[in-house]
């Protein structure tokens, strides 16, 4: 999902993982305090894009999420040049998200619902 | 004219050159409010040098008109010559360090007074002596320039003692070095201490002087190594608040592995062959097994231990800063503070109150939630530092179940004691930092109101921001009410979250009169909603990271829910403002 958002983007930037974002977050915890459900994500540095296009590929990126059906949550800082774009992927339920960091840096998220070890995330 | 008269016009404008000599030195303490340590008996002095200054000087122009009328001359008016100085300190944030510039003014203004006193006290004597009047005014005069005289040079070794030492002090711990040891409650118990006398800690960790963690701190600095190789394997010495935060986490983790090490070899007995005999023993009276008691104990504490050591092995792996075990204690309901990167370094530190947890192993989630904060506020951060705690520091009130409207739930009593010891900790926190920095606590459902009552007891110094999330209130009915302004004051609140709704203990602080700023946290299905905020990814989430790194234009607004779900931009044009 995220490297076809990524297809959607013009200039593209370089994807880099953001380390910590690969250790699956707890979102359950059974009776004596070990995690049961997690979700599984992923979040990358945009690279290589310049600043002041921020605005125009945060757009993009909302624009494409509405295009291929998924449904826009949030979106805030456009105006003042902190653009950020939070949406929920339809069917599978995923939370997707672009977001403005201090230094002018944008990251691309994706979580997927709380799953039990067993289960595979829907797509 | 009578010789009184003339020596009343003489001294006239000396006093009133001179009345004020010792106010600038009184509006710098003021205004730097440097508390702590020595600062306040320092303070006091000053003040009262001061007031007999003014008082002195009046003083001795009514023996000189009084004199003036006894010589047959009309009595000249005696002038008011009192002047104010501001009562009330400004706020200020907690972690800030002291301005050695407005100290070098302090020795400056003190160096001034002493010379100039000094001078209108020798001419004053010799006035009144001439006229054989009371010679105690010009004796006040002398004092309090000897006073000044005395205390300059001591503050200024200590100031350059200080600037030599290199290192960025806390305002609070410099009280200590530059105003000198005026004795506070623990002086005498950290000296023991300090010597071997190992039950002082137990009082030491139940004072609750706001000065304490600061003396902590600088003691701490003073010791020699090998006092201090000892202290950290003394059990309970890690709560110590003001400790720095690496020595807080060796000897905490010290604690664990002692305990761990202790229960196991508990353990081992408890399953052996004389537990069963003592088992069958009891079982035969009709009694309920001690050893099965015993071992469910055990085994509890040991599952608690497994979860402790379980949250900090992600410490420093796969892009997670150091874990820092700042509190650890496995009695009651257990003490628990841990943070994700260093508190005395980081840029911004967030502390999380937590609420309502029966069991110790419940904080698995709410150290969790602090990791997931930091990822979030660091992410958002750039080049800045954070460190993220969870602080799981107070005894929660015993419920059955979780709070409900129109339930009867705890009253406050539990938060006020909870905000006793929050207090305490961010007094630690704010006395054991290497550099200026920002602090923001965060408070979830009952947590909430625990940090408005730490608030309460600390006007203006417990932290730059306060975010408040599934608050049932936080014991006040406006936020300005809590020491900060409002516009540093945040409410989130998931609409279908009962809790917050509840507006229990004082106004509910997502009313609008309440003042607060309001922060969108988008919308969960009602039996997620009171602990949603934290969702990884969510809107909440990032709002909370862009209020604890003060990014607060980049918020995100949730769309209307009315809005069609599928959002076509070209319908909507106007919402994707911007610069293209």
């Amino acid at each position: 999902m995220i490297k076809d958002t990524v297809q959607a983007m013009d200039p593209k930037p370089r994807l880099e993982l953001i380390p910590h974002s690969l250790v699956s977050n707890p979102c359950a915890f059974d009776h004596d305090g070990i995690p049961i459900r997690f979700t599984i994500n992923r979040k990358y540095w945009l690279r290589d894009l310049p600043k002041e296009r921020n605005i125009s590929i945060a757009q993009q990126v909302a624009t494409h999420w509405s295009r291929v059906g998924h449904a826009i949550v949030s979106q805030g800082g456009f105006k003042e040049g902190k653009p950020g774009v939070h949406a929920r992927s339809i069917p599978d339920g995923f939370l997707i998200a672009l977001s403005w960091t201090a230094g002018d840096n944008l990251y691309l998220a994706a979580t997927s619902p709380c799953l039990a070890p067993h289960e595979t995330p829907p797509s | 004219m009578s010789e009184a008269s003339e020596a009343f016009r003489r001294v006239l404008p000396l006093a009133a050159e001179h009345h004020a000599d010792l106010d600038t030195a009184a509006r710098l303490m003021i205004a730097h409010a440097w508390v702590g340590g020595g600062a306040p008996h320092f303070a006091a002095s000053l003040a009262t040098h001061r007031g007999s200054l003014q008082s002195a000087l009046a003083l001795a122009l009514s023996s000189l008109s009084q004199a003036a009328a006894r010589q047959g001359a009309q009595p000249p008016a005696v002038p008011h010559l009192v002047t104010q100085v501001p009562a009330a300190p400004p706020t200020h944030g907690p972690f800030r360090g002291i301005d050695t510039r407005a100290m070098s003014a302090l020795i400056a203004a003190l160096d001034a007074a002493a010379n100039r006193l000094a001078a209108t006290g020798h001419h004053l004597r010799a006035e009144l002596a001439a006229l054989s009047l009371p010679l105690s005014p010009a004796w006040t005069v002398l004092r309090a320039a000897e006073w000044s005289a005395t205390q300059s040079p001591d503050l200024r070794r200590r100031l350059s003692r200080i600037r030599r030492s290199g290192r960025w002090i806390p305002a609070g711990v410099a009280a200590y070095e530059l105003f000198g040891a005026h004795a506070v409650p623990g002086d005498a118990l950290l000296s023991r201490l300090a010597a071997g006398d190992e039950a002082c800690l137990a009082q030491l960790l139940a004072l609750r002087d706001a000065a304490l963690p600061a003396r902590v701190n600088a003691w701490w600095h003073r010791l020699q190594p090998a006092i201090r190789r000892h202290l950290v394997t003394v059990r309970g010495f890690g709560s110590l608040n003001g400790l720095p935060a690496t020595v807080r986490d060796e000897a905490n983790r010290h604690q664990l592995g002692t305990e761990k090490a202790r229960l196991t070899a508990e353990l081992a007995l408890l399953y052996g062959p004389a537990a069963l005999a003592s088992i069958t023993a009891d079982l035969r009276l009709l009694a309920v097994p001690a050893a099965l008691t015993n071992q469910d104990r055990t085994v509890r504490l040991l599952k608690n231990i497994a979860m402790v050591e379980r949250a900090l092995s992600l410490g420093g792996v796969s892009g997670h800063p150091p874990a820092y075990l700042l509190s650890f204690d496995l009695t009651g309901t257990g003490r628990l503070a841990i943070s994700w990167g260093d508190p005395d370094k980081a840029d911004i530190t967030v502390t999380y109150v937590p609420g309502l947890n029966t069991r110790l192993s419940a904080f698995a989630g709410d150290i969790d939630r602090a990791r997931v904060l930091w990822q979030q506020a660091q992410a958002t951060a750039g080049s800045r530092t954070i460190a993220s705690i969870a602080w799981l520091g107070y005894d929660p009130p015993q419920l059955a179940g979780t709070l409900t409207p129109g339930a009867s739930v705890a009253g406050d009593a539990p938060a006020q004691r909870g905000g006793a010891e929050l207090a305490a900790f961010t007094d630690g926190l704010t006395a054991a930092r290497t550099s200026p920095g920002r602090h923001v606590i965060l408070g979830h459902s009952y947590g909430s109101l625990v940090t408005g009552k730490a608030a309460l007891l600390r006007p203006g110094r417990l932290a730059d921001e306060l975010i408040f999330v599934g608050s049932p209130g936080v014991g006040v009915d406006r936020a300005t009410d809590l020491g900060l302004p409002g516009d540093h004051v945040w409410v989130g609140e998931d609409r279908n979250d009962p809790v917050a709704m509840l507006g229990r203990f004082g106004r509910d602080p997502g009313d609008a009169d309440f003042g607060a700023r309001h922060f969108p946290v988008g919308r969960s299905l009602m039996q997620e909603a009171h602990s949603a905020y934290w969702a990884a990814n969510s809107v909440s989430l990032t709002n909370l990271g862009l209020i604890a790194t003060g990014h607060y234009e980049a918020l995100q607004e949730p769309m209307s829910v009315n809005s069609p779900q599928l959002l076509m931009p070209e319908a909507a044009p106007d919402i994707f403002e911007g610069k293209g």
